[in-house]
């Protein structure tokens, strides 16, 4: 170690060495022997961290292999701690996954007004249309012709969209209502559905559950959310198991702003 | 120099690529509050936000993408195990991460020896451009870098020298004494002016991207 006098500027240049990790071995233990009663120490240590940190953003990166977190979650399953941590999934795999996914109908729970309009739906998917953009299209109109029936004076109409199909909520006031086509089946006795609703201060709460079940369009009514105007966006996710959990830990689905 | 701030996930959304998660709208200590309950959607957004600025340091300390790897994921497992150790009132949850990166990437390339291939400075500061789109939080990644390069430039050399060899050479203070041929008490009052002159220059840059405006302007 290196000979000082009594002086303060002896810790202050152990408190950089710290901070950058150099420090010979008996450095460190004077420096750790010194720290936890040197307030003045302490921030130094917690500057030099801060300037550092910027440091650190300064060496140019790509993007990390998914490998990294696939480990991260197969740690964290080891650990068996987690409620909530998504199935250790590679994401490379999951993005292959919904490449693969075609726009798939859906299932029809539709109230007795939103029947009639079915009718008209079901001429429209007659037609024969092949392709998937005939197919997408052929959802938005089925869609479109449903939140015709859900919308009410003074109602809201907020568009969801995402690369696994559409859907709108409806708002009034506190209640809700939603509408969605072209979302893949889910499989009833493993995962469901969720619909959030994200607010201005960025909490999310859960506004309500639904399954697809085939290629129709599908309605759920007599949904509601705290306060209307605190919601700044809808989200819907598919989860695992039946319920909704108290955070989702799935990508949305579809999503749109208020 | 301003403190870096708790960062949450609103820059997300100028990504196209990012999706909304229920997790986007919590800042950093609220997430760490989430893991040490166990939430592991929690810790995946903390990944979300700091596993690249992680593997990036990794990778420039150690070389070698494997080992970078090695300590990313294990840098995120010691966060599940003891995020209850992170202590808010010492500084913001990125310094924390990016130190904690750095010590346990500081202890691999020390520990393997293979990996000390001994760097000049120049080669250790070697800075190259990222292949990808320029979405809003790769612009705000460039500015940053470009604000580091021009505040380490300010530097004396043997100040920037020494600071370089110890931050992403893994050196200790003595071998920087001996890689440079220089008294180790003059290595470390190096380190000491260069990170006080380097704060300086980083005054004002905290660790919150800007709202950037990238809106098509018309010709007035």
């Amino acid at each position: 170690m290196t000979s000082y006098d009594t002086t303060h500027e002896m810790y202050e240049e152990l408190a950089v060495g710290h901070a950058l990790s150099a420090l010979e071995p008996e450095d460190e233990q004077v420096f750790l022997r010194h720290l936890p009663g040197c307030a003045a120490c302490a921030a130094a240590v917690s500057e030099h961290s801060e300037t550092l940190t910027h440091l650190a953003y300064a060496a140019v990166s790509d993007s990390p292999p998914a490998s990294i977190l696939e480990g991260i979650r197969a740690g964290v399953a080891e650990s068996g701690r987690s409620g909530a941590f998504p199935a250790p999934v590679s994401l490379d795999a999951a993005r292959t996954r919904r490449r693969d996914k075609t726009v798939r109908a859906t299932t029809a729970i539709l109230g007795a007004a939103a029947s009639l309009i079915l009718v008209a739906a079901l001429v429209l998917m007659n037609r024969g249309l092949q392709s998937k953009a005939d197919q997408q299209q052929q959802a938005t109109d089925k869609l479109n012709l449903v939140v015709k029936t859900l919308l009410v004076d003074g109602s809201r109409e907020v568009k969801l969209t995402g690369s696994a199909g559409k859907a709108v909520v409806v708002v009034n006031g506190s209640k809700v209502s939603f509408a969605a086509a072209g979302l893949p089946t889910n499989d009833r006795s493993s995962s469901i559905y969720v619909l959030w609703a994200k607010s201005v201060s960025g909490g999310v709460n859960a506004v309500g559950t639904f399954d697809i079940r085939s290629g129709e369009p599908t309605v759920v009514n007599d949904l509601k959310v705290g306060n209307p105007n605190e919601v700044a966006a809808f989200i819907v996710t598919k989860e695992r198991g039946r319920q909704a959990p108290a955070l989702s830990t799935q990508p949305a689905v579809v999503e749109g702003s208020v | 120099m301003t403190t870096p701030r708790a960062r949450t996930g609103a820059p997300r959304a100028a990504d196209p690529n990012a999706r909304p998660t229920p997790y986007d709208g919590l800042d950093d200590r609220a997430l760490v509050a989430r893991v040490t309950e166990g939430d592991g959607g929690a810790l995946e957004a903390l990944y979300a936000r700091y596993g690249r600025a992680c593997f990036g340091l990794a990778r420039r300390i150690l070389t070698d993408e494997q080992f970078a790897q090695d300590v990313v994921q294990e840098v995120f497992l010691t966060v599940w195990r003891d995020a209850h150790k992170f202590d808010a009132s010492r500084g913001g949850f990125s310094s924390w991460l990016l130190s904690m990166t750095h010590h346990k990437a500081v202890d691999a390339v020390r520990r393997e020896e293979n990996l000390r291939k001994r760097r000049t400075t120049s080669e250790l500061l070697e800075d190259r451009e990222v292949d990808g789109p320029q979405v809003h939080d790769e612009v705000w990644s460039t500015l940053r870098r470009s604000r580091v390069r021009e505040a380490m430039h300010t530097l004396p050399e043997p100040q920037k020298e020494a600071l370089v060899l110890a931050y992403f050479g893994g050196y200790t203070q003595r071998e920087i004494a001996g890689i440079t041929n220089t008294p180790l008490g003059t290595v470390k009052t190096r380190m000491l002016a260069g990170m006080k002159r380097l704060k300086e220059g980083l005054e004002g840059l905290n660790d919150t991207a800007p709202i950037l405006d990238f809106s098509p302007r018309t010709a007035q």
